[in-house]
């Protein structure tokens, strides 16, 4: 027997789904961070002068004189 | 004139039957019919007051979290392709991970006011008396002549 509170129930019913693509999407872009942080690590470790020239840009400004 | 609610009605129906006549009894019945009508248009208008707040809550929590999943995708290409700074990146994430806590328990609530509805409207006149049995200033008196 149809119940005034069905439409409820069926937004919740199809909230399910529709959260565990949210979360897994959620964790994707967790991984693709991790990656890209990864990445600059790297980046970071192969060219120790450059990146710290670019953290401190005055440093560097100077060193171009 | 006494006012009452409609379970100490009953009680006190009970009570005088022996002694009532057939059209005394008949007539208190009738108030108490009465009462319980008005319970019941009560019950269906609290359901009424139920479903327009959270029909629309339980639709717009629907759509909270399909925007979470379309910008978290996004996110990630945005991430992969090294369009976005990783901290912007991480802040945004946090976010929307919030966002997604926040509807997923949104949703919960939502069932609990289902139930509550199904629980008015498959007995509004129980779950009134059983609501002032735990909330005295929920109790809805009627007037009776008896």
């Amino acid at each position: 027997m149809p119940t005034r509170s069905d439409p409820i129930r069926r937004q919740v019913q199809a909230q399910g789904p529709i959260s565990d693509e949210a979360f897994t999407a959620l964790n994707d872009a967790d991984d693709a961070l991790a990656q890209a942080e990864e990445r600059s690590r790297r980046r970071t470790a192969r060219t120790p002068e450059r990146s710290d020239l670019a953290r401190f840009p005055l440093v560097a400004k100077r060193g171009d004189h | 004139m006494a006012r009452r609610t409609v379970a100490d009605a009953r009680r006190v129906l009970e009570d005088y039957t022996p002694t009532l006549t057939p059209d005394a009894r008949k007539e208190w019945e009738r108030q108490i019919g009465s009462a319980e009508a008005e319970m019941r248009d009560r019950g269906m208008a609290a359901v009424d007051r139920l479903a327009d707040a959270h029909v629309p809550a339980s639709r717009a929590v629907s759509e909270s979290l399909a925007s979470v999943r379309d910008e978290a995708r996004t996110l990630a290409d945005e991430i992969r392709s090294g369009r976005i700074d990783n901290n912007d990146a991480a802040a945004r994430l946090e976010q929307l991970r919030s966002q997604a806590r926040t509807q997923r328990t949104a949703g919960e609530t939502l069932l609990s006011k289902a139930d509550e509805m199904d629980a008015i409207e498959g007995d509004p006149i129980a779950h009134a008396e059983a609501l002032a049995d735990r909330l005295p200033a929920a109790r809805v008196l009627h007037e009776f002549t008896f």
